[in-house]
C-alpha cells in the first residue's frame, strides 16, 4: 500500500489535525497505519495524539544518522504506529539529511497498509522531501482564496516529482462565504474527497490530548474524517483493482 | 438583478455571456479591451467584472491590478474567464492580480449561471 503526503501549501489550514485523525479512523477501521511527522520545525503529532515523547528517538535522529527505523517507530495502539518529530529546539540544530526520508518510508511501507506524512506546510526543502518520499498527495485546503492558490502550488510541486494527487479536503467549512465544493472541484480538476465542518470540539480535542475522532466520534468533524477514511481507502482499492486488472 | 461587465474581444464570447445573464434577469455592459472597460467604469460601477486575460493592449492581469488597487474599483467582485487553464495562470490572477475568482472556457451554460450568482451573492474570501 502507498505512502500518502497529507500537504497545504498554506499554513493554518488544518492539516496536521486531519493526518492525526486520519490516521486514527483508517487504524480505528481495521488497516495498519504508520503516520511520519515530517513537519521539521512544527512537529504537532506528539500533541495531537497525546503522546508524551520524553527522551524518545525522533525523525530527527534517525534524519540525522543517530537513530534506526525501529528505534523511532512508537506504537500508539495495536494498529497505529507513529514516527514523531521532535519539539526540541536542539533537534533543529542538527543536521538533517532530507534524502533518508525516502528510505524511512519504503521500511514503513513494507510493514504497513498505509503511511501517512504529515507535510511540513509553505514549499521549502522539507516539504518538497516529504512529497519525494511519497507515492501520492492529498491537500488539505480551507474554502477561502489563498488556500486554493496554497493548493494549486502543492499541485505544481507533486505534478513536478510526478506524483499522482488523490484528491483535496476541505476542512473549517460550513460559513455562508465559504468557495462552494463544485466550484472547487471546478476550478482545481480534482475530487473533493470529504468536506469537514469548522468544530469547537476540535479545539476540545486539542486541549484534552485525544484525537477528536476518539473523543468526540459524533462530532460533525470527527463524521467528515471518518468519511475521508472511507473514501481514502475506496479510492485505493480501486487502483490495486486497476493495477491487478491491467 | 446586478449589473455585470464583460470584457472580452471575442464577440461571440461577448454575445454568448450576455444572452446567459440577461436570461437570468441581470444588466450587462460589454467592453471590447481593458481600456474600454476601464473607460467605462470611470462612469458605471457593476457588481460583478468578468474578464477575459488575453486581450489586445492591455492584459486581462494588468486590468484586474488596475481595477483592485483603485479606492472607487476595488471593492468589485473580478472573475476571470480565460481559455489559460495552467496552475501558474490561476496563480498569478488570483494572488498578483487580486482576482476574486478564476473561470476557464469553455462554460457550461447552465453551470455557469449558478457561479455567477455564487459571486454575486457570497463572493470569496481571501484567507
Amino acid at each position: 500500500m502507498p505512502c500518502i503526503s497529507v500537504a497545504s501549501g498554506k499554513g493554518g489550514v488544518g492539516k496536521s489535525i486531519i493526518c492525526a485523525n486520519l490516521g486514527v479512523a483508517l487504524s480505528e477501521l481495521g488497516y495498519s497505519v504508520a503516520l511520519v511527522d515530517a513537519d521539521i520545525e512544527g512537529a504537532t503529532l506528539g500533541l495531537l495524539l497525546g503522546y508524551n515523547l520524553e527522551d524518545d528517538a525522533t525523525l530527527h535522529d534517525y534524519l540525522s544518522g543517530n537513530a534506526t527505523e525501529e528505534e523511532v517507530l512508537k506504537s500508539v495502539s495495536p494498529m497505529l504506529n507513529v514516527v514523531f518529530g521532535s519539539v526540541q529546539l536542539t533537534a533543529l540544530m542538527k543536521e538533517l539529511n532530507l534524502e533518508r526520508l525516502e528510505r524511512l518510508t519504503s521500511w514503513l511501507k513494507e510493514r504497513h497498509d498505509l503511511v501517512l506524512i504529515d507535510t511540513p506546510p509553505g514549499f521549502e526543502e522539507d516539504t518538497f522531501a516529504a512529497i519525494k518520499a511519497s507515492d501520492a498527495v492529498i491537500i488539505i485546503l480551507n474554502p477561502d482564496i489563498l488556500s486554493v492558490t496554497g493548493a494549486l502550488k502543492v499541485r505544481i510541486v507533486a505534478k513536478r516529482e510526478g506524483k499522482r494527487i488523490l484528491g483535496v479536503v476541505v476542512n473549517k467549512a460550513g460559513h455562508e462565504y465559504d468557495i462552494p465544493t463544485e466550484e472547487l472541484e471546478a476550478f482545481l480538476e480534482e475530487e473533493v474527497l470529504a468536506v469537514i465542518k469548522d468544530d469547537p470540539l476540535v479545539r476540545n480535542s486539542l486541549l484534552e490530548g485525544i484525537p477528536l475522532v476518539s473523543s468526540y466520534p459524533d462530532s460533525p468533524a470527527s463524521r467528515g474524517i471518518k468519511e475521508l477514511a472511507k473514501r481514502v481507502m475506496e479510492k485505493l482499492t480501486q487502483d490495486k483493482s486497476q493495477v491487478s486488472g491491467a | 438583478m446586478a449589473t455585470i461587465m464583460v470584457v472580452d474581444d471575442e464577440e461571440d464570447i461577448l454575445s454568448l455571456i450576455q444572452k446567459i445573464l440577461t436570461k437570468e434577469g441581470h444588466t450587462v455592459i460589454t467592453a471590447r479591451d481593458g481600456k474600454e472597460a476601464l473607460e467605462k467604469l470611470k462612469h458605471v460601477k457593476p457588481d460583478l467584472i468578468l474578464l477575459d486575460i488575453m486581450m489586445p493592449g492591455m492584459s486581462g492581469y494588468q486590468v484586474c491590478k488596475i481595477i483592485k488597487q483603485s479606492d472607487e474599483t476595488s471593492s468589485i467582485t473580478v472573475a476571470m474567464l480565460t481559455v489559460k487553464a495552467d496552475d501558474e495562470d490561476k496563480i498569478r490572477a488570483l494572488e498578483d492580480s487580486r482576482a476574486d475568482w478564476y473561470f476557464t472556457k469553455p462554460i457550461d451554460t447552465e453551470r455557469f449561471a449558478k457561479s455567477v450568482e455564487w459571486l454575486l451573492k457570497n463572493p470569496p474570501r481571501r484567507g
